[in-house]
């Protein structure tokens, strides 16, 4: 696994677009077939989903969400990574170099 | 050939060399045979098939071979005709049961229907299934509505079609609730006369023939029901988005096979737009059943005059 | 490749201290919570993954066609799986009525057995089954032992054939062809962390020491008794009062009179000296 420092602005980010999804009441809940496991994505994480789509990368998402959410700066770069390395970790999307 | 029995399974008409008295008769009007049961072989191997699994195999143009060693292979052809290869009596209650269970599940999923590995019972006009684990009480909690007038719709596989027009609608599937022997002295049934479900076994079949309403009906509700843990609520609480989702996915009746016949995108679609649309609650019990009358009657309150 | 560890021992022996703390090893050292379901490890009878994989009703099915079904459902777990499983497992490690193993050596990776003196066995077992020390005597000995095997209604496990104390230990230590790793409880407790290192190490899991002091600590015997006073225990049976209740080797003497003790020596003296119990 590697560590979120890795992550740079450049990485590119998409979505395992293959992974079977559905949209229960605004809650985006994906499935990953080869673990038989279901992730459950909250309105936040449901659209910074949406906003990767089939790829962008991470200044551009970071500026997106920047305008859109409310707080400094740092912290939502720092909450953003966050969630993209745990969605990484889960196979749900790829962040390449 | 004109086959000897004609009955009704989910809206089918079912024709079938066997007699399926679990089934109820064919009232309907004069169409062909929906579905088409015949004793016959089964080939050991299907050609071009995949083994899927120890017991099954898929091959091509929707063939599916299913063996319970010692009791019978199956044949499924085209979601239309099922072919039995019995290793004793083609009529006994055994051969039926698993008819009845993994081949009725592969005929619902490669119908594009979707089965619930649930009961589910009758209130009013509407229908409210009960998931859960094995064990959980499903058929009990369904002889506790049965026992006090409410019909049940199925008892071990809810027939759900997600995309009537109008919201999702269960089918009824057939009379009969399977029973362990401690639930039917619970209800004081009597075993006299009530056939076995294999012939070793203390689990018995009850016909639920003369309660049974063949008219489908829209779905009010899916309770998840579960035994509760020591120093947990029992009781009903909504859930929401992931757990409701994936809660009701493992609780789709042959999952994985089901997977494999259609899509995984398929089923996690209907299953979306079912709990998008019905409310999925779930329902601790306590230990033993005693509660059971008083669950019926909360539960039966909740549905009754109730318009969707 | 894929395959199983099987973490076997009778029940009461200390599995479930074992099976936290490897979960806490495969976690990070993370301290164990009790209410979550992710990464648990489970036990290896359990009903709803032998109905799913094999895609029919076990409560259909009578228990010898269960048994005779389990090797097949374990070889197609196998396959199914990417990585290694671990599940625990109570039964003894027999043969079906086909003579197959019930836990196939094609699948079998490794068993961990863990055994534990018979004394403090039945004292454990007399809490967990709330019964009397001698009714917990009489079972260590009753050579048609076993879990989950009511006829009348339905459990969430499949039946598990026990055997006698002795004859579930030399089932599991004399089993051919697989690996066995065979674990005392009493070191368990006396020296956790070479125990849990070389559990590791059986099962290829690359912990450097820090990680095994790590998971020790957080599954040391009164974090547990804490944590399950905080969330309750959900394998603890009903009526029993508490799940982690001594986690000591040698409480027996405390419980059992001499003769009861003896009872149990006469029974199981042979396999107690092979482990250097007497």
């Amino acid at each position: 696994m590697s560590q979120p420092s890795a992550i740079r602005g450049d990485c590119k980010v998409t979505c395992n677009r293959k992974l079977p999804s559905a949209d229960v009441c605004g809650e985006l809940v994906i499935m990953s077939v080869e673990n038989d496991k279901y992730y459950g994505l909250d309105q936040i994480a449901s659209d910074v989903w949406r906003r990767i789509g089939d790829g962008t990368c991470l200044t551009q998402l970071c500026d997106e969400v920047a305008a859109c959410y409310q707080g400094p700066r740092e912290d939502i770069e720092r909450d953003l990574l966050r969630l993209l390395t745990q969605m990484r970790d889960y196979g749900l999307l790829q962040i390449h170099a | 050939m004109r086959q000897a029995y004609d009955s009704w399974l989910c809206g089918w008409r079912v024709a079938s060399d066997v007699a399926l008295p679990d089934l109820m008769p064919w009232t309907g009007d004069n169409r062909p045979a929906d579905l088409q049961i015949r004793v016959g072989s089964v080939p050991e191997h299907l050609p071009g098939a995949v083994q899927y699994g120890p017991l099954i195999q898929l091959g091509a143009r929707a063939m599916c071979r299913f063996a319970v060693p010692g009791v019978a292979t199956y044949l499924i052809e085209n979601a239309r005709t099922v072919t039995i290869a019995p290793d004793s009596d083609a009529g006994s209650a055994e051969v039926r049961v698993f008819l009845l269970g993994t081949v009725f599940g592969i005929l619902c999923h490669q119908r594009g229907l979707l089965p619930l590995h649930a009961s589910c019972v009758r209130i009013e006009d509407h229908a409210v299934a009960f998931c859960g684990p094995s064990g959980a009480g499903k058929s009990t909690l369904a002889a506790g509505f049965e026992s006090q007038g409410y019909p049940i719709l199925s008892d071990d596989v809810c027939v759900i079609d997600t995309a009537a027009p109008g919201g999702p609608v269960v089918w009824p599937s057939f009379p009969r609730i399977k029973l362990w022997r401690d639930a039917i002295d619970r209800f004081a049934f009597s075993t006299e006369g009530l056939e076995r479900t294999r012939p070793t076994m203390e689990k018995y079949q009850v016909r639920t023939h003369r309660t049974f309403d063949i008219r489908p009906a829209p779905l009010a509700a899916v309770y998840y029901l579960r035994e509760t843990r020591e120093g947990e609520a029992e009781g009903i609480s909504q859930m929401r988005g992931l757990t409701a989702v994936r809660d009701t996915c493992n609780s789709v009746y042959r999952r994985r096979l089901g997977r494999s016949l259609g899509s995984p995108e398929a089923m996690l679609s209907a299953v979306g737009s079912l709990c998008e649309r019905i409310p999925i609650l779930r329902l601790g019990r306590g230990r033993n059943f005693s509660k059971i009358p008083s669950m019926v009657k909360d539960i039966a309150g909740m549905h009754a005059g109730v318009c969707l | 490749m894929s395959g199983f560890y099987w973490l076997a021992s009778y029940p009461k022996s200390g599995n479930t201290w074992l099976r936290l703390a490897l979960r806490s090893l495969l976690t990070g050292g993370k301290p164990v919570g009790f209410d979550e379901e992710e990464s648990w490890i489970p036990i290896a009878s359990a009903r709803d993954p032998f109905d799913s994989v094999m895609e029919l009703e076990s409560s259909d099915l009578t228990q010898e066609e269960i048994d005779c079904l389990r090797p097949m459902f374990y070889i197609e777990q196998a396959r199914l799986a990417k990585q290694p499983l671990i599940r625990k497992v109570h039964d003894a490690w027999i043969r079906t009525r086909a003579g197959t193993p019930l836990f196939p050596p094609a699948v079998t990776r490794g068993a961990i057995y863990v055994v534990r003196d018979p004394r403090d066995v039945a004292v454990s077992y007399a809490h967990h089954a709330c019964c009397s020390m001698d009714e917990a005597i009489a079972f260590l000995s009753d050579p048609n032992a076993a879990f989950a095997s009511a006829k009348t209604y339905l459990t969430g496990q499949l039946r598990q054939t026990m055997l006698t104390w002795t004859g579930h230990v030399a089932s599991w230590l004399n089993a051919p062809g697989i690996r066995v790793l065979a674990v005392r409880y009493e070191d368990m407790i006396a020296h956790p962390e070479s125990t849990l290192a070389e559990v590791a190490s059986f099962c290829g899991i690359d912990a450097g020491a820090e990680l095994i002091e790590a998971a020790t600590r957080a599954t040391r015997f009164d974090v547990l008794q804490q944590t399950e006073r905080d969330q309750g225990f959900r394998e603890k049976p009903r009526g029993m009062k508490q799940f982690f209740r001594r986690g000591q080797a040698g409480g027996w003497r405390d419980s059992l009179s001499n003769e009861q003790a003896n009872r149990i020596v006469s029974a199981h003296g042979e396999t107690m000296r092979r482990l250097h119990y007497i």
